[in-house]
C-alpha cells in the first residue's frame, strides 16, 4: 500500500521581493510504500532539505501533488498543520533539537503532551520505548549531561512515541561519530523490523546504504533510485558509492 | 591608540548587541538625573514637616540607585555572553588577555560617554518639560522651581562611574575565567536548573513576616519613620529571597503535580521559568519593588493633596489661634478693636502652661526635658499642658478637682484607657476625665497630648522645681491661648490683616491662621503630590523598561525553543496561548506582591500621614486603590505591547 505518493512536486523560492527566484524543487516524483525504508541522497544545495520541509508539512510546494495515506498535504493550513504533524509525523534532526529546559522524560513526552494524553497513557507509552532504546537510566537528566549518541536515542524516543505513520530523518548520522552512527542506523532498522516507516535525507553513502532504498537527487530532480534487493549492507553500499561517482562526478 | 581604534570598531560593528545595552545605560542615567534634580529641589526644604518627605524620596533615590546597578549588570550579561565569542576569536588569533583586557576597557570607556551624554541630556530635558507641564496643571507655586546644581550631576557621573568600574571588573573576569574555545563557545553554554536552597526561603518568609509585623502594629509615627526604614529594607531583603528561592520551590512544586504538569501551557512555561528563574528572579523582585515604590510615592503624595481640608481642619480647629505670654492685653486690645469691624464668633482664651514634655511610665508621668532623654521609647513621650484650678473655674464656671484629684482632658490619646489613679513627682492623685473643656478640642496627632486641671499652689511649686535650670526657665511662664473663628467675604486678605495687627500690637506672640496655611498648605502638598508624580512616573518607566528588555531579550534566545517546538506540533494558537501565559505570570507576579506589600504598608504610611496632619484613614485607602486600578492599566498597557513583541520573536516564518 502507498503510504506516501509525490507527484511532480515542484518548489521555487522568492528570496527578496524583486530578488531572483531560486528552482529548489523542479520535478520531483516518487511513491513511499508502507513499511518500507527509503533514503535521499544528494549533495548540498540539491533540494533534499526542501523536500524534507514539504513531507513534514513545514513548508508548502509551488505545484504539484503529496499524498500521506490519501491525506492531501498540499491544502493543510497551518493551524492544522501542528497537530497533523503531531498525530502522523516523526521528526529525528541532524542537532537532535531537544529542548534544554526539559529533562530528557519531559522530551520525550512531549509530543503526547501538546496532542493531550493523559499521564497515565504518557507512562504507559514511555516505557517500552525507553527500554528498546536502552535510555531508561537517563529519564530524569537534561540534555546537556548527555552524549550526542544518547541525545540522538531521545530524539528518535520523541520522534516514534506517538506511534507515527512516518518517520522523517534528517541527516540524523549528521552530529554524530561513526559508531555511535553506526549504532542509531541499526536502532533504524529495528523499528523498521518492527514495521515503521522511515524516509531519512542523508549525504552519507554509509547511512543511506543501511536502508531498503535509495533515491538520488541532483538540481531539483530525482535522478536514480537503487533497491537493495538481497545485497548485504557492504555490497549495497558499493552499489551506491558506484552510482555516486556515476552521477555526480559527470559533471566536471 | 590601537585599543581604542578596535574598541570603537566593535562598538560599531557590533551595534545590534549595543544598542540595547547603551540604551538602557542612558534610560538608567536620566532616570538617576531626574530623582537627583527631584530630591535636591530647593522646594523639598520648605514643606511643612518637610523632614519625612526628605526621608520618603531619599529612600526611594537609594532605591532606585540599587535597581541601577543591579539591571546594568542585567544588561552588561546580556551583551557579554553575546560578545564572548568575539573575544574567543581574538584569542585564537593571538591577542592576549591582557590586550582583550584593554579592548573592553575602551568599549567600556565609550559607552560610558555615550550613556552618560546621551542620559544627562534626556533626564534633563524630560525633567524640565515634566516641570513645566505639572506645574501648569497643578499650579504649585514658586517652590518647586527647575534648579540644576553641579553637585547633582557630578554624582551621577561618580555614581556610572562607580557602576562602568564594576561591569569592567565583572567582564574581566569573565574573560580570565574562560578558555579560547569556551570563549568561542560563548553564547552556547547551557546553564544548569537552579538549586532552591530552603533556608533562603525561610529566611525571606521571617523577614517578611517581621516587614509586616512592624508595618501593622507600628504606634507612634514619630518612631515610625525609624522603623519604616527597617521595614522597607527587611520588605525588599524578603521580596529578594523570595523570589530567588521561593519560585524556584514554587515551579518545582508544579512540576511534580503531573496532571498540572503536563498540559501544553503549563508544560512549557514551567519547565522554561524553571530554568531561567536565577536572572528572572532577581528581575522579577526588581519589576516588584519598582511596582511597590511607585504605588506607595503615588498613595502616600496623592492623599496629602486630595487630603489638605482634612489637614487643615485637623490642625485648625479655629479661624485664628494666638499664643502669647500671660500678661499680653495688648492682644485683647486688638480683638476688641477687631470685633467692631468683623463679626467674631467663639472667642475664646484660656491660660496655661506651655507643653511639657512628660515620659508616661504607666500610670505615672515623670517629668523630662528634651525627646533625646526619651529616645528608645518615644512612643511613650506625651505632652502635659497644665491648667490651674482657679483657671478652670474661670473658664468653665464649675469648681476645680478637690485635694488628690486631677482633671484630665485627653486632646491627642491613642494608648489604651486612661488610669484611674497616677503618680506625678512623688504625689498620688486619682484621675477624672472632662468629657470638654472650652478653647480645647480633640485631634489625632503625632504626639499624645493632655491637658490636665490641677490645684494652684501645687503647680507652681512643681513649675519651679522641675524646671530650675536657667536653660527650661521659659516652662515655668504660663502662655495664654487665644482662639476665635470670624466671617468674611475675602477671608485671606482679612486673615493677613489681622495678623499683621496682632503681630504689630505683640511681636513675641504667635499667630496661626487657618485661611494663610490654607493657601501655603495647597503649594506644599500640591509640589510634593507634583514631585510623587514624577517619582510614579520615573519609576513605571524603570520597571516597564527592565519587562520589556527582560522578554525581548529572552525571546531571542526562545526563539530557537520555539522552533523545535513548532517543528514537533504546537500551532500557531498554542504559540500565542504559551506566551500570553508565560507573559500573564511574569507580569502578575509582582504586580500581586507589589499590592500585597502595599496592604501591609498602609498602617505605616497613616502614621506618617499623621505627622502631616492628615487623619482621614478613608481617603487613603480610597487613594490607594486609585492608584492601583491606574497603575494596573499602564502595567497591562505595557504588557500588550510586550506581548505582541515577543510573539514577533519567537513566531516561526515560512
Amino acid at each position: 500500500m502507498t503510504l506516501l505518493n509525490i507527484q511532480q512536486v515542484k518548489k521555487i523560492y522568492q528570496s527578496q521581493l524583486n530578488g531572483q527566484p531560486v528552482e529548489a524543487l523542479k520535478n520531483i516524483t516518487f511513491k513511499v510504500e508502507e513499511g518500507e525504508y527509503v533514503a535521499i541522497m544528494g549533495e548540498s544545495g540539491s533540494g533534499k532539505s526542501t523536500l524534507l520541509n514539504l513531507m513534514a508539512t513545514l513548508d508548502q510546494p509551488t505545484a504539484g501533488e503529496m499524498q500521506l495515506n490519501g491525506i492531501d498535504l498540499t491544502t493543510i493550513k497551518e493551524k492544522d498543520a501542528a497537530s497533523f504533524r503531531r498525530d502522523h509525523l516523526g521528526f529525528v534532526f541532524q542537532d537532535f533539537n531537544l529542548l534544554d529546559t526539559f529533562t530528557v522524560k519531559d522530551n520525550i513526552l512531549l509530543p503526547l503532551v501538546l496532542s493531550k494524553v493523559c499521564v497515565k497513557q504518557m507512562e504507559l507509552q514511555l516505557q517500552p520505548i525507553v527500554q528498546t532504546l536502552g535510555i531508561a537510566d537517563l529519564l530524569q537528566h537534561y540534555p546537556y549531561e548527555l552524549s550526542g549518541g544518547q541525545k540522538q536515542r531521545v530524539a528518535v524516543a520523541r520522534a516514534i512515541i506517538t506511534k507515527p505513520e512516518l518517520l522523517l530523518a534528517d541527516e540524523p548520522t549528521g552530529a554524530l561519530d561513526s559508531k555511535t552512527s553506526d549504532q542509531l542506523l541499526t536502532l533504524f532498522q529495528q523499528i523498521n523490523q518492527n514495521g515503521q516507516t522511515i524516509v531519512m535525507v542523508t549525504h552519507s553513502s554509509i547511512a543511506a546504504s543501511r536502508a531498503q532504498r535509495v533515491l538520488f537527487i541532483k538540481d531539483g530532480y530525482v535522478f536514480h533510485q537503487l533497491y537493495r534487493g538481497e545485497r548485504s549492507d557492504t555490497a549495497f553500499l558499493e552499489a551506491i558509492a558506484e552510482t555516486m561517482t556515476a552521477v555526480f562526478a559527470k559533471e566536471e | 591608540m590601537f585599543f581604542q581604534k578596535i574598541a570603537f570598531s566593535n562598538l560599531r560593528k557590533n551595534a545590534k548587541a549595543y544598542t540595547p545595552f547603551l540604551v538602557s545605560m542612558s534610560f538608567l542615567v536620566a532616570v538617576l538625573m531626574m530623582t537627583q534634580i527631584i530630591v535636591n529641589n530647593p522646594g523639598m526644604k520648605e514643606l511643612p514637616s518637610s523632614q519625612s518627605a526628605i526621608f520618603m524620596f531619599h529612600l526611594g533615590n537609594i532605591i532606585l540607585m540599587i535597581f541601577a546597578a543591579i539591571f546594568s549588570f542585567y544588561t552588561n550579561n546580556f551583551l557579554i555572553k553575546q560578545r564572548k565569542k568575539e573575544f574567543g576569536l581574538y584569542n585564537v588569533l593571538g591577542l592576549g588577555k591582557r590586550e582583550i583586557a584593554f579592548v573592553v576597557f575602551w568599549e567600556l570607556f565609550y559607552s560610558f560617554l555615550i550613556s552618560l551624554a546621551a542620559g544627562l541630556i534626556s533626564g534633563l530635558l524630560f525633567a524640565r518639560l515634566g516641570f513645566l507641564i505639572l506645574k501648569k496643571i497643578l499650579a504649585v507655586g514658586e517652590f518647586f522651581v527647575f534648579k540644576l546644581s553641579f553637585e547633582s550631576i557630578g554624582f551621577v557621573i561618580l555614581y556610572f562611574m562607580c557602576v562602568f568600574g564594576c561591569l569592567f571588573l565583572f567582564d574581566l573576569l569573565q574573560v580570565r575565567k574562560t578558555n579560547p574555545l569556551q570563549l568561542l563557545q560563548g553564547s552556547k553554554r547551557n546553564e544548569k536548573e537552579p538549586r532552591a536552597k530552603g533556608i533562603l526561603a525561610l529566611l525571606g518568609v521571617l523577614c517578611l513576616v517581621a516587614g509586616y509585623t512592624i508595618s501593622v502594629t507600628i504606634k507612634s509615627p514619630i518612631s515610625a519613620l525609624g522603623l519604616f526604614f527597617v521595614a522597607v529594607i527587611l520588605v525588599i531583603l524578603a521580596t529578594y529571597l523570595l523570589f530567588i528561592s521561593g519560585s524556584i520551590k514554587a515551579l518545582q512544586f508544579l512540576r511534580k503535580r503531573t496532571t498540572y504538569y503536563y498540559q501544553t501551557t503549563h508544560f512549557i512555561n514551567v519547565s522554561t521559568m524553571l530554568y531561567r528563574m536565577k536572572q528572572n528572579a532577581a528581575g522579577l523582585a526588581s519589576i516588584c519593588i519598582l511596582s511597590t515604590m511607585v504605588l506607595v510615592t503615588v498613595a502616600t503624595t496623592a492623599s496629602l493633596y486630595f487630603g489638605q481640608k482634612n489637614v487643615i481642619e485637623t490642625r485648625f480647629p479655629y479661624d485664628v489661634q494666638i499664643e502669647s505670654a500671660a500678661d499680653s492685653q495688648q492682644i485683647n486690645t486688638v480683638i476688641d478693636g477687631l470685633e467692631e469691624k468683623l463679626t467674631i464668633k467663639e472667642r475664646q482664651q484660656v491660660t496655661t502652661t506651655r507643653p511639657l514634655l512628660f515620659t508616661f511610665e504607666e500610670p505615672n508621668f515623670v517629668p523630662s526635658t528634651t525627646f533625646e532623654e526619651n529616645s528608645g521609647s518615644l512612643d511613650k513621650a506625651v505632652y502635659l499642658i497644665f491648667l490651674t484650678s482657679s483657671e478652670y473655674h474661670e473658664i468653665s464656671g464649675k469648681t476645680g478637682p478637690a485635694e488628690g484629684e486631677l482633671f484630665v482632658f485627653p486632646a491627642t490619646w491613642t494608648q489604651q484607657a486612661l488610669p484611674e489613679k497616677t503618680t506625678i513627682d512623688d504625689r498620688q492623685f486619682r484621675l477624672r476625665e472632662l468629657k470638654e473643656l472650652p478653647t480645647f478640642t480633640k485631634t489625632e496627632n503625632p504626639v499624645q497630648h493632655l491637658v490636665l486641671v490641677a490645684d494652684d499652689q501645687w503647680l507652681t511649686e512643681k513649675l519651679s522645681s522641675w524646671y530650675q535650670k536657667e536653660d527650661f526657665q521659659l516652662y515655668q511662664q504660663p502662655m495664654t491661648t487665644t482662639v476665635f473663628n470670624f466671617q468674611a467675604s475675602d477671608r485671606e486678605a482679612i486673615a493677613k490683616e489681622i495678623r499683621s495687627e496682632l503681630l504689630a500690637a505683640d511681636a513675641h506672640a504667635s499667630v496661626q491662621s487657618k485661611d494663610l496655611f490654607e493657601g501655603e498648605t495647597k503649594t506644599f502638598t500640591g509640589g510634593f503630590f507634583f514631585l510623587g508624580l514624577i517619582f510614579g512616573v520615573v519609576f513605571i518607566l524603570a520597571a516597564a523598561l527592565i519587562i520589556y528588555y527582560k522578554q525581548v531579550s529572552e525571546g531571542m534566545e526562545d526563539k530557537e525553543r520555539f522552533e523545535i517546538l513548532q517543528k514537533v506540533g504546537l500551532s500557531h494558537k498554542e504559540v500565542k496561548q504559551v506566551i500570553q501565559q508565560q507573559v500573564l505570570m511574569i507580569f502578575s507576579f509582582p504586580l500581586a506582591a507589589a499590592i500585597i506589600h502595599l496592604a501591609f504598608a498602609l498602617p505605616m504610611i497613616r502614621k506618617l500621614l499623621l505627622l502631616f496632619g492628615l487623619t482621614d484613614r478613608n481617603l487613603l485607602i480610597t487613594v490607594s486603590m486609585i492608584s492601583v486600578l491606574l497603575f494596573t492599566m499602564i502595567y497591562l498597557l505595557v504588557y500588550f505591547i510586550t506581548a505582541r513583541v515577543y510573539y514577533r520573536l519567537v513566531e516561526r516564518k515560512q
